[in-house]
Order: structure tokens, then C-alpha cells, then sequence
């Protein structure tokens, strides 16, 4: 999904730069008020972050100057809110372009707009849908992860698609095939990258389950009920 | 993967002591020159100038700076292959129909267009190795703490910096361990052990991080990390030839923007 330094146009990149930056305004004065509340918090938010770092450095080549792997937002998105995973998001991308040269500078802002902001508010409203339902908080967090994932590629997408409209068809027709390239190694990534995190999410219940409630991510009778279910074998019985 | 870290070359780089401010100034300058170019004439020269000053008098490895090229160009190269075939323009220059519904053709403007956007990439990808190459990232947080960025920002930064090392150490001795065990000999048993190695590592990067944070606080940590900033200062030295490269480049810009259509120039 990073798409590469130099890539976009130069109205594009402004264009994405100066539509996240509000996103990380908010989300560091965000950051500061949890930081000044509770410091419990800082090894959880530096947690996320490098296991966003690692999951989307694990990059598959994809035909659109850009690539395709895991994007790890999903639990950040459930622990700490679109805001704050906007600027663990960026941090990361940040790094990624100064530390192992994916992405860039330049394209930070689409980047950020397609991986730390628009793929996290898609898992966001799925996760607000299921919520207050008795859908199984790990099914929950799966699909939370897998539509953050899948957006991120649609954005992507869009973004080279504004940036290189189709000669026959214009911006559609460009869309429909940067996402069918995507589409190829992402659809399954995305399964994966849910089951993944639904897994990650199930030893955060039995190891903390607390910091979950008091981030009010789940109920404490949620909670309870998925461990009680685990308890009982009906996960895959692998606590028996 | 970290084993290549940029940040390990800018520690040996011959420019590690030369202002961040000063190195700063070339990245964005360059940066910005090559990306509203409508030529590929300034990028394709940036590029070559800035390489030349990498490996030459910086000494970064031509190894580690060709390995570093090679994705970029790699991607730059299928992407623009789809971009040719994509967009267009003026006259059809080859068609082929390997389908009787599939026309692909490529025109003079799709060329004009994949050759501009190759050279763009090459000279902006280079701008961002000049200063990843030569400055290290703790000159970096430094610089940012000068620049005004907010604390929790930057301390938030250090914290991910920090925990990336050990989740990566975690997932190396993890991984070895899988795969000793024949963890990813079939497809499903490759999830299984993958979605454990990531819940392991989540898990117990957490944990490092609240030890982190226990032994920060035992020696007085008050939500701001105290770090040693001894920056060289700006020296007229090496401002002098970064504002003479940054010049010539405006130049060949408007040389060679004479009578194409831009929003900028």
C-alpha cells in the first residue's frame, strides 16, 4: 500500500498532506490528554506501534507502485480511536520511509490518508455496528481488521486512480484496475491479517482484560463471555 | 530486514556530523524541485548529483546504496509499465490486442508521462536517501524537539523506535523456533504459527514496554525522556554548497519549463 517517493503528482501529495494533517492535530492533543491521565497507557500505544511497524513491513510487490501486506491498524483503531491511531499510523510510515525507504516524504500524506486514517474509521464504524450486539468480540475484532485492511487498498487505489486517470473511462476505469491488481494478494491478506488479530485480541482478554474495559474497547460482561467460552472449549479447545 | 537498517549506514556515514538543518535543507529542497519539474531533465539530474555525493565524499557503500536503489526501481518499473498502457495522449505510437476485447496501447503521452514519472521517483527517492543515508534517527528526534514538535509526539516516536527492536528480535527467535519445528510446512499450519507468533509478540512486547516504563520511573521519569542533544552547528561550509546545488537546480527548472503547462511555474 505504501506508494512510493515520488510517485504522485505534486498537487496530490498536498492535496493528501494538508487533508491529514487536522487528522494528527487532533489525535496528538488526544495523545496528550491520555498521556497526562494515565502514563499506563504509554507502553500499550508504543506496543501498537511497532507491531504496525513490523506487520506492514512484511511488503508483497504489487503492479501499482505501491505493495501489499498486513496494515496492523485494527487494534490500535479498538484500543485508542481513529485520532490516536492516525499518529501511531504516521509515526510508523514515518519510520518505514526513513528507516527502510517504503513509502516517502512526500507521499506521507496519502499514505497516512489511506492507512492511519481512512482504513481505521472503516473498522471503526463496523466495530460501533457490532459493538453493543452479542456478535463474539473476537468475530468483532476480525472484521474490524480485515474492513480496515481491504479500505486501505480501496483508498490506495483512488488515490492513484485521481493521480493517473485512465486515458479510456477516466478515474473509474483507473480505480477498477489498480484494485483488481490489489485485489489478487489483498483479499486473502486481509482474512489473514483478521485472524490474526482476533487471535492477538483473545491473549489480550486472558492477560489484561482490564485495560480493555477501562478503555471502554468491551463490556466487562463481553469480556467475561468470550473467557467463558474459551474456558468452556468452544475456541478450538485449545486451553483444554 | 532491520539486520539493513539506513539508520546503521547514517552512523558511518562521513556527513554524520554535519547540521540535521543543514541536510534537512537538500532533502526538502531537492525533494520539492524534482516533484513539481514537469521535465524529467531536473529529477533525472538531482538524482545523479545527490548519488555521486552519497557514495563519494558521504562514503556510504555502493553495495547497501545499489541494494537500496533496487526496490524503487524495480517497482518503478512494473508500475510505470501499467502507467504506459493507463493513460495517455497523443499519437498511438504501438497497439496489441493479445485479447478481442483487450486493447492495449501506448501513446506518445503515456511515454512522456512513464518516462517523467521514472525519473520523478528516482530523484525524489534519492533526496530522501541523502538525509536517511547521512543523519541518524536520534539527530533527527533532536532536530524535532528544536523545531517545535510536541514532547508527547516525539517521546511517543522514541518509545516506538525503541519497541521496534525488541519486537523484532521476539519475532526473529520466534520464527526460527517455528520453523525448526516445521511450523510453516503446509499453508494452515503457516497461519496457526504466524497468528502465534503475532499474539506472542504483542503480548510480551507489552510486557518489555511496562518494564521499560517501571525503570524509567524509578529513576524519576516524568513523562519526558532527557536526551543529550550535542548537534554540531550550522556551519557556513556546508550551507554555502547546499544553497548553491539548490539554485542550479531552480535553474535547469525554469530552463527547462520554458512552454510546458503547469499549475506552478
Amino acid at each position: 500500500m505504501h506508494i512510493m517517493e515520488g510517485f504522485l503528482p505534486a498537487e496530490w501529495c498536498v492535496v493528501w498532506w494538508l487533508i491529514a494533517l487536522p487528522f494528527i492535530l487532533i489525535g496528538t492533543l488526544e495523545l496528550r490528554a491520555i498521556m497526562q491521565k494515565d502514563r499506563e497507557y504509554l507502553p500499550l500505544l508504543g506496543a501498537c506501534g511497532a507491531f504496525i511497524f513490523i506487520l506492514s513491513a512484511l511488503k508483497l510487490p504489487s503492479v501499482t507502485g505501491s505493495c501489499s501486506h498486513p496494515t496492523g491498524t485494527g487494534l490500535s483503531i479498538l484500543c485508542f480511536g481513529p485520532f490516536i491511531t492516525s499518529v501511531i499510523g504516521a509515526i510508523v510510515l514515518l519510520f518505514q520511509a526513513l528507516i527502510l525507504a517504503h513509502g516517502g516524504l512526500s507521499t506521507l500524506g496519502a499514505n497516512m490518508i489511506s492507512m492511519a486514517i481512512g482504513g481505521p474509521l472503516a473498522g471503526l464504524a463496523i466495530y460501533r455496528l457490532l459493538k453493543n450486539t452479542r456478535v463474539n468480540i473476537y468475530l468483532t475484532v476480525f472484521l474490524v481488521t480485515a474492513a480496515a485492511d481491504l479500505v486501505t487498498y480501496i483508498i490506495t487505489s483512488f488515490e492513484l486512480a485521481l493521480a493517473y486517470p485512465a486515458q479510456v473511462g477516466g478515474v473509474g476505469t483507473s480505480f477498477l484496475a489498480f484494485f483488481a491488481i490489489f485485489a489478487i494478494t489483498q483479499i486473502p491478506l486481509a482474512i489473514v491479517e483478521g485472524s490474526i488479530l482476533a487471535l492477538v485480541f483473545k491473549y489480550i482478554v486472558q492477560m489484561k482484560p482490564e485495560i480493555l474495559e477501562r478503555r471502554g474497547v468491551f463490556s466487562r460482561e463481553q469480556i467475561e463471555r468470550a473467557l467463558s467460552a474459551e474456558n468452556a472449549g468452544l475456541l478450538g479447545g485449545d486451553r483444554s | 530486514m532491520l539486520e539493513h537498517l539506513l539508520d546503521t549506514a547514517a552512523q558511518a556515514s562521513a556527513f554524520r556530523h554535519i547540521h540535521p538543518g543543514t541536510k534537512l535543507l537538500l532533502c526538502l529542497g531537492s525533494l520539492i524541485i524534482c516533484l513539481v519539474s514537469p521535465s524529467p531533465v531536473v529529477p533525472l539530474i538531482s538524482g545523479m548529483v545527490l548519488s555521486i555525493v552519497l557514495i563519494v565524499p558521504a562514503r556510504v557503500s555502493p553495495v547497501l546504496y545499489g541494494e537500496l536503489l533496487l526496490g524503487p526501481a524495480i517497482f518503478t518499473m512494473i508500475s510505470v509499465l501499467v502507467l504506459l498502457f493507463l493513460v495517455g495522449g497523443g499519437d498511438l505510437l504501438w497497439r496489441f490486442n493479445p485479447a478481442p476485447w483487450l486493447n492495449l496501447t501506448i501513446t506518445e503521452g503515456s511515454l512522456r508521462e512513464g518516462i517523467l514519472v521514472m525519473c520523478r521517483v528516482f530523484g525524489c527517492s534519492v533526496s530522501l536517501f541523502f538525509l536517511t543515508l547521512t543523519t541518524p534517527m536520534t539527530d533527527l528526534f533532536n532536530g524535532m524537539k528544536r523545531a517545535g514538535i510536541p514532547i508527547e509526539l516525539i517521546d511517543l516516536m522514541m518509545i516506538i523506535y525503541r519497541y521496534i527492536f525488541i519486537v523484532y528480535d521476539q519475532a526473529a527467535e520466534i520464527w526460527h523456533a517455528q520453523v525448526m519445528r516445521l511450523g510453516y510446512s503446509r499453508p494452515i499450519e503457516a497461519i496457526r504459527s504466524f497468528s502465534t507468533l503475532c499474539g506472542m509478540l504483542f503480548i510480551s512486547s507489552w510486557n518489555a514496554g511496562e518494564d521499560l516504563i517501571w525503570a524509567m520511573d524509578f529513576r524519576c521519569y516524568a513523562g519526558i525522556f532527557p536526551s543529550l542533544d550535542r548537534a554540531e552547528p550550522i556551519r557556513i561550509q556546508s550551507l554555502v554548497p547546499v544553497a548553491f546545488y539548490l539554485a542550479f537546480l531552480t535553474g535547469i527548472l525554469f530552463a527547462t519549463s520554458r512552454g510546458v503547462r503547469t499549475p506552478w511555474i
